[in-house]
């Protein structure tokens, strides 16, 4: 026989929850306050919030700081003590030789110095080149200028001083055949034209492509993982269910995109920042001065398509269930990011104008045609307003394939599963 | 009030929830009980709009539910989880922003809420470094943000230890007396039965029984113990009797809905002494039994 028990048993207060008499329940209160912030945007500043306090992101983004630093800390020292050469040499006409190799090569624009060290004979001077005292000697054997080096030649040495010793030997014959130098050389000049001055030059313009490809690809590698796995934590967490009753899931994703696209740009700007600063410091600036103009454009391309990405990045993310998926959803994009870098620096003439079109490839592309001179003004608004649609579309189907595999905690789907899904 | 109007929900070719219809009233807690697999958690998910329902509407305060309208509906999904390596109070402050607070009030709340779940000196922590026990805390007060208008708990007092589960019947309690309907699953049916105004029994994906506690008690034929001392068969002749259980001193009766006990017992005196004669007021365990038995 069983009673029904209408009131509650008697029971102790818990010690370990006290339950305090504070404030009652204010159910249906009207709680929201004025203008709501867009739920994206709470979702973008927790993004960005949780990143910036994770170890793991500050110290990566810390030691690539460090590494282009030292790239460039590199680059100075080399470029300081490469010009730098000492040549051995036992009597003063090797040594006036030396001196014009140096003035020759000054005179070309190289930075050059060639420091003559004065040794007592030609068998001290084989003897300082072979202690490494010296890069060079320059003896005379036999009435012929001979160049020692130890275990090779030394470039700077070849060359300046070779040419060094022809021009004095072409004076000699000259003399000898009754004309000078000048004379020899009358109308040996030849005359450059360019015929596209106004244009930017080839070179900066694939170096520039390469350049932007290359941070695509880098930006890629940061922002790929790091979003697809911000994207599945909900779902590992299992909290998915818990936000998707709130908001609509798919402000939850945009909200993570644009998390993560903010603070991949911004690690962009830092390398690309001090990279630039490099450049300045090494004395690359004219080739800052020719990419200058088209630089605008790459930007614009590069935010865009980095946008576009990280919309790939989150359908990948969105269909993985839990972490360890991520690896082999993300897979495609990793293999579409490759592709874009590697037909994006190589093609050239009409591919390039048909891939400049075409979202994700023209993040390099089309820059590199406006910066060639190629393009007409509207060409990269309709290539960007291309790419826009598709990171709408994109998004718009991860939200669904979002959505549809929210309640599929158990396993990873693949694409054509999750649309087969309903909501 | 919250109304489910025949709602409907396919999983293939699998009708998982067969139109559903009750409703949950203010002010009432309601338990919602039925076997694994009976539609309560499909159900559920539909009321908080997470799954998308085939047919059949959810209506609150008279009109189809929306998106806006279920930002202020309070959940506790059954499948738990929030953000382990987050702090209990910016987790917390983030989901009452994402149903609508701002900052500042969504801050305040959840020190409230916090402090009346005992959690007060754990605000800073991260969830994983909580016990499951306070971990699950954390999670009663992911569903009772931004002073909900309706409850759906999945669930809620799975996984809690004795206190906990007093503190949450506790909570509960004060919610709906404060005149928000609460409505909850659980399997630990003297729960359901010590705290619960109106019950809904699933099973098979529809509605087998709703209704108050009482009125699903009544809803059968009344049954009534009758000792004498020795078996007591003889009742299965008298008029308005309609089952028998014979006992070795006695017998459970079940009579007739409109049958007099009066008369029963009358007889029963007429043969000789009677120990005892008293209804047999069914538990909801036993209410619940009976209608999924089939």
């Amino acid at each position: 026989m069983s009673t029904v028990t209408q009131s509650p048993a008697p029971r102790t207060e818990p010690a370990a929850a006290p339950v305090s008499p504070g404030p009652a329940p204010r159910p249906g209160a009207p709680a929201k306050s004025g203008t709501r912030t867009a739920p994206w945007r709470i979702v973008t500043a927790r993004e960005i919030q949780v990143k910036l306090t994770n170890r793991g992101f500050l110290l990566s983004t810390l030691v690539t700081l460090a590494l282009i630093v030292g790239a460039i800390g590199l680059q100075l020292y080399l470029a300081d003590s490469m010009g730098k050469i000492t040549v051995a040499v036992a009597e003063r006409p090797a040594g006036e030789l030396a001196g014009r190799g140096e003035a020759l090569a000054v005179g070309s624009g190289q930075d050059v110095k060639i420091t003559v060290r004065q040794e007592a004979s030609a068998e001290r001077v084989r003897a300082a080149v072979r202690a490494g005292e010296a890069e060079a000697g320059l003896v005379r054997e036999d009435g012929r200028w001979v160049l020692l080096g130890d275990t090779g030649q030394n470039d700077i040495a070849a060359t300046w001083i070779g040419a060094a010793v022809q021009q004095a030997a072409l004076a000699e014959n000259a003399a000898a055949a009754g004309t000078s130098l000048e004379e020899l050389g009358e109308n040996t000049g030849l005359e450059r034209v360019l015929l596209s001055p106004d244009k930017t030059p080839e070179g900066p313009v694939r170096m520039t492509t390469y350049f932007f490809g290359f941070l695509f690809y880098l930006a890629a590698v940061l922002l790929g993982a790091a979003l697809a796995t911000s994207v599945v934590e909900e779902k590992q967490n299992r909290i998915v269910e818990l936000i998707a009753s709130s908001v609509p899931i798919r402000s939850l994703l945009i909200g993570k995109i644009v998390g993560s696209t903010v603070l991949a740009l911004a690690q962009m700007t830092l390398f690309s920042l001090v990279g630039v600063a490099g450049l300045l410091f090494t004395g690359e600036q004219e080739l800052l001065a020719d990419i200058g103009s088209g630089l605008g454009w790459f930007l614009v391309f590069y935010v865009v398509g980095i946008a576009v990405l990280a919309c790939l990045f989150a359908a990948a993310g969105a269909l993985a269930t839990r972490t360890e998926d991520i690896q082999s959803t993300t897979t495609p994009v990793n293999a579409i990011t490759a592709l874009v870098f590697i037909v994006g620096v190589t093609v050239s003439g009409g591919t390039r104008e048909i891939l400049s079109f075409v979202p994700l490839t023209s993040t390099v592309t089309m820059p590199a045609r406006v910066l060639a001179g190629e393009a007409a003004w509207w060409e990269p608004v309709v290539a960007l307003g291309l790419s826009l649609a598709a990171a709408a579309v994109i998004v718009t189907a991860s939200a669904r394939v979002y959505r549809r595999a929210l309640l599929q905690t158990d396993r990873k789907l693949s694409f054509g599963q999750a649309l087969k899904l309903t909501d | 009030m919250l109304e489910l109007e025949e709602l409907v929900r396919d999983f293939g070719s699998h009708r998982a929830v067969d139109r559903v219809s009750f409703r949950v009233s203010e002010g009432r807690m309601t338990g919602f009980v039925g076997g694994n697999g009976a539609g309560k958690t499909t159900t559920m998910r539909m009321i908080m709009g997470v799954l998308a329902s085939n047919g059949g509407t959810v209506r609150w305060q008279g009109s189809p539910a929306t998106a806006e309208d279920r930002r202020d509906f309070g959940y506790m999904p059954e499948e738990r989880g929030l953000y382990p390596k987050q702090t209990v109070h910016s987790q917390l402050v983030y989901l009452a922003r994402l149903r609508g607070q701002g900052t500042a009030e969504a801050r305040r709340e959840t020190l409230e809420l916090l402090e009346r779940l005992g959690l007060a000196e754990k605000a800073q922590a991260r969830l994983e470094s909580l016990s499951l026990g306070n971990q699950q805390r954390v999670q009663i007060a992911a569903a009772l943000l931004g002073s909900p208008r309706l409850l759906v708990l999945d669930e809620p007092f799975s996984g809690l230890d004795p206190h906990a589960v007093d503190t949450m019947a506790e909570l509960l309690r004060e919610y709906a007396a404060a005149g928000v309907p609460v409505l909850f699953s659980s399997h630990q049916l003297d729960l359901v039965e010590r705290l619960c105004d109106d019950l809904v029994v699933m099973a098979k994906g529809r509605v087998v029984g709703k209704g108050t506690a009482d009125e699903l008690r009544h809803r059968e034929r009344p049954r009534y113990l009758l000792v004498t001392g020795a078996p007591a068969g003889w009742t299965r002749g008298l008029a308005g009797v309609t089952d028998v259980e014979e006992l070795s001193d006695g017998a459970r009766v079940e009579l007739a809905a409109d049958a007099d006990p009066g008369r029963l017992l009358t007889e029963a005196l007429a043969r000789g002494p009677v120990h005892a004669f008293t209804p047999l007021v069914p538990s909801i365990a036993d209410i619940y039994r009976e209608m999924t038995a089939a």
